[in-house]
């Protein structure tokens, strides 16, 4: 079985199997467009990748790895949330910074389906929240100046689900 | 500590946590600070899924309190909008009139202004007579669709050819005939004036509009939609042979009218030279051999629904079928033609009785997705179905009565390395059944059956 090495933003240095690795967009990019050889022993810098977040991308790309291509869905219809599979549900129970974190790093290595099911997850925690309720959950500034929210509710008023 | 902290994500990510959620929570989200209302009014992918629709009550908008939408209906009268529409308008991809009355004047004096207009929609809608200045094009728009709408002797149809100059696609549904003929005759010189760029058609049940199609020489249509019922009268095959002559380039036959027989589509399949995908109904009152599924044309996909036809199969579906979906028909022995056909891929069988099937021998040759719902079937059919399957990848069984777990249980093999219920070569299966809501959950039929 063909591994590369991984290095993250604070110099740790992972072991990874090939396969595994090419869960990530960014570095199947890297070995098969750019052509880096994961075989003279260098490793890959991932230079926005913290190893504690790597270690825990890397569990969830080891049992995602034989995972199907998902099926296309209708790129504009709202999707369905409640489809997260338990062990992914498991998966992303951490606190909100490891959650971010993990986003962002899934976001940088071009991991599409974590980065779904993350978003999905998000999603979850501002679904039916007012919008007072979303600001405290995330400490979000409310920075309109006064009025502007009457203005932006009265828009909202006519704006209706396109009936296809 | 304090966990809560603001996610520091890029736009690109916001959005994609946005478009899991409905409109309702969209609304909300541009209340919560600029930043987020920037982000739910600038991407498209969330602004195409809603539209603007004027009430009566909305007489009172104006520009300075209507989102950036690409979409706008009306069911108010339009004047009250007219002062301020230019300025709107601009933008506008669609346009849809759903009630009221509208005079021609107002309605030709918003058009003028929507320049990347798409589509337009016209549906219930009473058109008084007034002064049109229609001395301008809507080069965009490449759909329009009529429906149920009063033209007051109007020749609006006349009026819409010469501002639609690119027209692709044509639906016309519900053209009430106590206005005569004047309005079917009006729609019908609509059509062959615009026969040249005209590609998809769809036609409400009023065969002298197909009479007059077949003489149409420069209508080359991709797309036909008829619900013209096929009833001997006043159906006429004749034409309907000259019809299909005539369609070099059609692809899709949609007929969902009333009475279509097997005759009728043969002589589509036999006489459209480019027909891929059927979508129909079937009448006939005894049972019958489908042969316009069996002949040799250029059919991929056929969709048949049959009215508790019984179809009796005595040969293999036309080698350049792919795909087939049966609805509501009885099949008797002649499911071994169906199920072992050289190149039929994808098949579903849908309220389908195959409870008197002989079950047949040898494999199923290239079937690589099945589907079963609502329908009645013995438990050696499905045993043979499931086990005899060289190359079948999906599986799915929605409502099937007959359908217990043990037999599943019995035939599948559950391959569980992980999350996924994954026979050696399966990509994926699916099973639901009033009996077998429990094992709707992957992971639920895995931990159930480990192994």
């Amino acid at each position: 079985m063909s591994t590369i090495k991984l290095e993250t933003s604070d110099g740790v240095k992972f072991t990874v199997k090939t396969q595994v690795a090419k869960c990530s967009g960014t570095i199947r990019t890297m070995l098969e467009d750019i052509g880096i050889n994961p075989q003279d022993g260098e490793a890959i810098p991932l230079s926005n990748v913290h190893s504690t977040i790597l270690q825990k991308i890397l569990v969830w790309a080891e049992h995602h790895v034989d995972d199907p291509e998902p099926p296309r869905e209708d790129a504009d219809a709202a999707k369905r949330t409640d489809d997260i599979c338990s062990w992914d549900e498991d998966f992303l129970k951490v606190d909100q910074r490891t959650l971010f974190d993990v986003m962002l790093a899934a976001n940088y290595l071009d991991m599409k389906q974590l980065i779904a099911v993350c978003c999905k997850t998000v999603a979850n925690m501002i679904k039916g929240k007012t919008a007072d309720q979303i600001r405290r959950t995330f400490n979000i500034e409310n920075d309109f100046p006064p009025g502007e929210e009457d203005k932006i509710r009265l828009r909202n008023q006519f704006c209706e689900e396109r009936s296809r | 500590m304090d966990t809560t902290l603001e996610p520091p994500f890029p736009t690109e990510i916001w959005e994609h946590i946005f478009r899991n959620c409905p409109l309702p929570d969209l609304k909300r989200f541009r209340l919560v600070c600029h930043r987020w209302n920037a982000i739910v009014t600038g991407c498209p992918a969330l602004w195409r899924r809603f539209h603007v629709r004027f009430w009566p009550r909305t007489e009172a908008l104006s520009p300075a309190v209507l989102p950036p939408v690409k979409q706008a209906s009306f069911e108010c009268n339009v004047e009250a909008v007219s002062s301020w529409w230019p300025r709107f308008a601009g933008k506008l991809e669609e346009l849809a009139f759903d009630a009221g009355d509208v005079s021609i004047t107002a309605l030709f004096g918003m058009l003028k202004h929507c320049p990347n207009l798409k589509r337009l929609r016209l549906s219930g809608v009473w058109f008084t007579d007034g002064e049109v200045d229609y001395d301008f094009s809507l080069h965009y728009v490449e759909e329009l669709s009529i429906c149920d709408i009063y033209l007051n002797e109007i020749e609006l149809p006349s009026l819409l050819t010469s501002i639609l100059p690119c027209l692709k696609k044509f639906s016309l549904s519900y053209v009430d005939h106590w206005q005569g003929t004047f309005a079917i005759n009006c729609w019908t010189y609509f059509i062959h004036d615009v026969q040249d760029t005209l590609q998809s058609l769809e036609l409400p049940s009023d065969f002298f509009l197909v009479r007059k199609l077949c003489q149409m020489n420069q209508l080359q249509l991709k797309h036909v939609h008829l619900s013209t019922d096929c009833s001997p009268q006043p159906w006429d095959m004749e034409l309907w042979i000259t019809f299909c002559r005539s369609q070099q380039s059609l692809q899709d036959l949609i007929l969902s009218g009333a009475y279509t027989t097997n005759e009728i589509l043969c002589v589509a399949v036999q006489n459209l030279p480019n027909l891929k995908r059927l979508r129909s109904g079937l009448t006939c009152s005894r049972q019958i051999i489908p042969t316009f599924l069996n002949s040799p044309t250029t059919l991929q996909k056929a969709s048949i629904c049959g009215f508790s036809a019984n179809l009796q199969f005595r040969s293999w579906l036309s080698p350049t079928l792919t795909e087939l979906k049966l609805m509501c028909v009885s099949i008797g022995d002649g499911i071994q033609y169906l199920i072992s056909s050289p190149n039929l891929v994808n098949l579903s069988l849908v309220n389908c009785d195959l409870s008197g099937c002989r079950v047949p021998k040898g494999n199923l040759s290239v079937l690589r997705h099945l589907k079963l719902s609502s329908g009645q079937i013995s438990p050696e059919m499905l045993a043979y179905m499931l086990s005899c399957h060289p190359q079948l990848e999906t599986a799915g069984f929605y409502n099937m009565e007959s359908v217990d777990r043990g037999t599943l249980v019995r035939h599948v093999r559950f391959g569980c390395t992980s999350a996924l219920v994954r026979p050696p070569q399966w990509k994926s299966c699916s099973i639901t059944s009033r009996r077998l809501i429990w094992a709707k959950v992957r992971e639920k039929f895995d931990s159930a059956y480990p192994n």
